[in-house]
């Protein structure tokens, strides 16, 4: 049985939280407040699946599949994606005899956008949340993806200036307790008619006892000899972490991860190292570095052909 | 069925397969994955994981199947390199294998395409020979960039553990997705078959420069997907959700389309570093953008491609690219790129 209907026996629904939320009893040996979960669901979405809606559910997901796409519920983790059928599905067209040299149209293709104004999209997509039931107190903030698309002949060469608007994105940040909470998610678009285009949200319960120890590991850096002390001995552990300077931060595994939930206060530190991909290294409060456990995820190498 | 039925039947289908003078192909399912994360330039962490995750979640439901693994000492660069291309090569038995649908590798690239040059224009960039130039939004100021070029890009591998290999996916001997549908126009025989890439390294692509670096790398494969750093100094972070990301849109909806869902993959990858323009993280420490490109013969075609084709049409060999001639691309930036555009002209 999964982790997310096991846990409903220890949840506690809180009215004052919204029509979503629910939290696990916190720790009464800590003072700080536990992290609400906010299940999305279907009933309250402005993603509209189209007719014919049927439930396609197997061990990990719950699709509810229509003529226009697919609300999926993980199973496991609660975190739920929205996802549109192909725009203008259809076989790919033949060759075009002679070669077509129209312009390549792109916005024919998807639906409008609700604004070209990022803010004015922020806005709509946070009311939209809260009045899904998403916790007021957890959003510390908004900020935008950006979806655009192009084209051109290859004879033209350099691309400039030929992509358009497609829709923005808005994400709801999350902390808990002033701390930020990453591996959360609460996004959407909203296309011109106040229908929600694609959007994704994962919003686990954050035990009240990870919250103190993140607020505790952040009033020790806020001294300058033990936060000294606290980054020697993580240089001891990474060296190449050189001087770089982090920050407190609550990690949690991602949407779709099926192990097991880990919750982490962090201090999570960015490593450019010699050059290539930058890595985000992180410690718990003794100093030791933390992996989360999809990090350590391996397959097996195939044989290889000589 | 009666006997005489079925007789009619099997003649009408010998008729069809002579008309169309195309015999039908298996489908091709394959998820082949490749990371590196020994590096003897600069170890990484969460490659090997980001491809697994990747691979798992792709295969814990029905439809794909798996293709090959290789991880660390395994890759090599000739894995990603095509024989027929004038250069050692064996991506036939690895990155690029006939029946495979989706190839995916993590790893190292290398941002050699930045410079620290400031500019205010495309044409204030000093110009180097043979070799394009754009000029990237820097900060808030409007008028001030710094330069970037269209240098060969590269995969980067080590194989002995002890040094790394670049392999340059722009001018040198790779050429993916060439298998009888798609023909031998990509001068690669047709002895390939992957049909979506994705290189998930460091400064994959040059912003605007997609055609100079990527035009050779296409002969059949539909469409590849890359992270693209849209400021000097940007870069893909070593992360361990983004191919996880990608394939939870496969999961949820079959029926969508497979270049959008890269490109907004990065709405479900957490990790990362601010943008100076606002947002940033999804992956990418500063600014930038999961891209997906396409290349075919006529508009109609390309745009199908790169926004329509499905993770079913995927599949169908019939569905690969069949020349060159026209590029399209869909891409999310992690910030508002619409209002703080990316290039300075």
């Amino acid at each position: 049985m999964s982790r997310s209907i096991v846990s409903l026996g220890f949840l506690v629904l809180l009215g004052v939280a919204g029509p979503g939320a629910t939290a696990q009893t916190a720790d009464p040996s800590a003072n700080a407040s536990a992290g609400l979960r906010f299940d999305h669901q279907l009933e309250r979405s402005l993603f509209d699946p189209g007719a014919n809606v049927h439930h396609v559910i197997n061990v990990a997901y719950d699709r509810a599949v229509g003529d226009k796409g697919v609300f999926m519920v993980d199973r496991i983790t609660g975190a739920i994606l929205a996802v549109p059928n192909a725009p203008g599905a259809t076989p790919k067209p033949p060759i075009a005899q002679p070669a077509a040299d129209a312009a390549v149209a792109v916005q024919d293709r998807f639906p409008r956008p609700l604004t070209e104004n990022a803010e004015e999209h922020n806005a709509a997509v946070k009311d939209y949340f809260l009045k899904a039931g998403i916790p007021a107190a957890e959003i510390a903030g908004t900020h935008v993806t950006t979806t655009m698309a192009g084209g051109g002949a290859v004879k033209d060469g350099v691309q400039f200036n030929r992509s358009v608007l497609l829709w923005y994105t808005t994400h709801l940040e999350r902390s808990v307790g002033g701390i930020p909470i990453e591996g959360s998610v609460a996004f959407a678009a909203l296309d011109s008619n106040h229908k929600v285009i694609n959007e994704g949200v994962y919003w686990p319960a954050i035990p009240a006892t990870v919250v103190a120890r993140a607020q505790a590991l952040r009033r020790m850096l806020a001294d300058s000899q033990a936060k000294a002390g606290f980054l020697a001995k993580l240089r001891r552990v990474r060296p190449d972490i050189g001087d770089a300077e982090g920050s407190v931060v609550i990690v949690h595994t991602s949407a779709f991860y099926h192990g097991a939930l880990q919750v982490q206060a962090v201090y999570s530190v960015l490593v450019r190292g010699g050059g290539g991909k930058p890595q985000i290294v992180r410690f718990d409060d003794s100093g030791s570095q933390v992996r989360m456990a999809e990090e350590t995820v391996r397959g097996t190498d195939t044989p290889k052909r000589k | 069925m009666a006997l005489r039925s079925r007789i009619i039947l099997l003649g009408l289908l010998i008729l069809a397969k002579c008309l169309t003078g195309s015999p039908a192909r298996a489908a091709e399912t394959g998820i082949t994955t490749e990371a590196v994360d020994n590096y003897s330039c600069g170890l990484l962490h969460n490659n090997k994981a980001n491809a697994a995750n990747f691979r798992n979640r792709m295969l814990s439901v029905s439809g794909f199947t798996a293709g090959a693994l290789f991880t660390d000492s395994s890759v090599y660069p000739t894995d990603f390199t095509d024989p027929d291309r004038g250069v050692s090569g064996a991506d036939t038995f690895n990155f690029d294998r006939p029946g495979d649908a989706i190839a995916y590798f993590s790893g190292h690239g290398v941002c050699d395409d930045h410079t620290n040059t400031p500019c205010t224009s495309q044409a204030s960039c000093p110009a180097m020979s043979g070799i394009q130039q754009v000029c990237l939004r820097d900060s808030e100021n409007p008028l001030q960039g710094r330069c970037a070029y269209g240098i060969p890009r590269k995969i980067v591998v080590d194989q002995t553990g002890k040094s790394c290999q670049s392999v340059d996916y722009t001018s040198g001997g790779v050429a993916w997705g060439e298998d009888p549908t798609s023909g031998g126009w990509g001068h690669a025989a047709t002895n390939g078959g992957v049909n979506f890439a994705v290189i998930d390294n460091s400064c994959g692509i040059t912003p605007s420069l997609y055609v100079a670096e990527l035009l050779n790398t296409f002969a059949g494969v539909s469409t590849i997907g890359l992270i693209m750093p849209t400021t000097v100094e940007s870069d893909a972070a070593d992360s361990a959700d983004r191919g996880q990301a990608f394939a939870a849109i496969y999961i949820a909806n079959p029926n969508s389309a497979v270049g959008p869902a890269w490109a907004n993959a990065i709405n479900s990858a957490t990790s990362g570093g601010s943008c100076q323009f606002g947002g940033g993280g999804h992956g990418i420490v500063g600014c930038g953008a999961n891209i997906a490109i396409s290349l075919e013969l006529d508009p109609p075609r390309v745009e199908w491609a790169n926004w329509t084709e499905t993770w079913q049409q995927l599949m169908n060999p019939a569905n690969d690219g069949a020349g060159q001639g026209w590029m399209a691309w869909i891409y999310t930036c992690n910030y508002d790129c619409n209002t703080h555009a990316f290039i300075l002209p």
